[in-house]
């Protein structure tokens, strides 16, 4: 048994955790700050306090009826059910802005990026809830389904687009990378492709 | 203090936790998103983790629940470009027959020889971390071993053929 331990222990010896403490510290840090938030937001519910909610404003993550913008490089589309469909074309490279105008008409914040690949500091469940994708049936698009209402208050869809030429010597397949990070966080961002 | 008690933990211990988890999982480059987010979760209930009986195992324990649905939930990719989804998976300074072999072996077989070998944990507190029976995992650690044992002695046959 311990030969094959001994094996096992020489071969993992240049494994090393190269995350900085600071980043654990400070996603560790953040997330019990959103503790403590809500713990706080539950004593007020519990304590019988009435949260006044102005339903004459807009909804956040409302999206408009009948929303529907088709470009050469992406379309967005809203459904009835409250759910946004949207169309990557392949090959063609998107301006990030007007996607993230688009999806913000259509009720869903986001952060796009090109070859750039971001992650939130901490977790949030729940996003295989807020994100469908399959590919077109003929072939030449990405076609996602965005519910934003299963997504968590004060959260957005972050994305990194890599555009066909970039990093061409690089043997990943990946072509687009998707997420949710709260507004306002820092995120962690690499013009490296995601591992 | 209490920060500069958890530095000194994070510090003494990530490697040895990156390398179970990494063995626990099979997959080395989840492996360190994993860990880090364990220590985090560490850090942030610190008092509990440090009073633990073996923080160690909290962490992997930790790491390879989450390794379950963190994935698919924490981030989606797609292919662009006429690619395929899954990126390209590369391993660096990990012997790839020992990686095959991990990789070959059942999940609780993994969890099993990532904890007694890397963190060395005796089978009893092994047991607990992974919520099993003792016996079990005197069971999955032999049928690991004696996998791993042929599976590596064939990789060296096969180098050793011209």
């Amino acid at each position: 048994m311990n030969d094959v331990f001994d094996i096992m222990r020489e071969s993992m010896e240049g494994v090393h955790m190269h995350t900085p403490v600071e980043r654990i510290v400070a996603a560790g840090r953040a997330r019990r700050r959103r503790k403590v938030t809500a713990i706080a937001a539950g004593a007020a519910v519990a304590g019988g306090l009435t949260l006044a909610v102005a339903t004459s404003s807009p909804q956040v993550n409302a999206p408009p009826a009948g929303l529907h913008v088709q470009l050469a490089a992406f379309s967005v589309d809203s459904n009835a059910d409250g759910t946004v469909t949207v169309k990557l074309t392949k090959e063609q490279t998107l301006d990030p802005a007007t996607l993230e105008s688009t999806l913000a008409q259509a009720g869903i914040p986001a952060d796009i990026r090109i070859n750039e690949f971001c992650q939130s500091p901490v977790d949030i469940p729940g996003f295989d809830k807020v994100m469908s994708s399959s590919k077109d049936e003929d072939g030449r698009h990405v076609v996602m389904t965005i519910d934003p209402a299963a997504m968590p208050a004060g959260t957005k869809i972050i994305a990194g687009i890599r555009t066909p030429g970039y990093l061409p010597d690089n043997p990943s397949k990946l072509g687009a990378v998707f997420g949710l990070a709260h507004v306002g966080d820092t995120l962690q961002c690499s013009t490296e492709l995601p591992r | 203090m209490e920060q500069l008690n958890f530095e000194e933990f994070y510090r003494n211990s990530r490697d040895a936790c990156l390398r179970a988890v990494l063995v626990g999982t099979g997959n080395p480059h989840l492996a360190e998103d994993l860990v880090a987010e364990a220590y985090a979760q560490a850090w942030s209930a610190w008092r509990k983790v440090r009073a633990h009986p073996a923080p160690l195992a909290w962490v992997v324990r930790t790491a390879l629940n989450t390794h379950v649905s963190w994935w698919r939930r924490r981030r989606r990719e797609v292919a662009l470009a006429g690619q395929d989804a899954e990126g390209h998976q590369q391993t660096q300074g990990i012997d790839p027959a020992l990686m095959a072999a991990v990789r070959r072996l059942p999940r609780r077989q993994r969890e099993v020889v990532a904890l007694r070998v890397f963190l060395d944990l005796d089978t009893e507190t092994t047991a607990k971390t992974l919520g099993i029976a003792p016996g079990t995992v005197t069971a999955h650690l032999a049928r690991a071993v004696a996998t791993l044992r042929s599976d590596l002695a064939t990789a060296i046959t096969q180098e050793g053929q011209p």
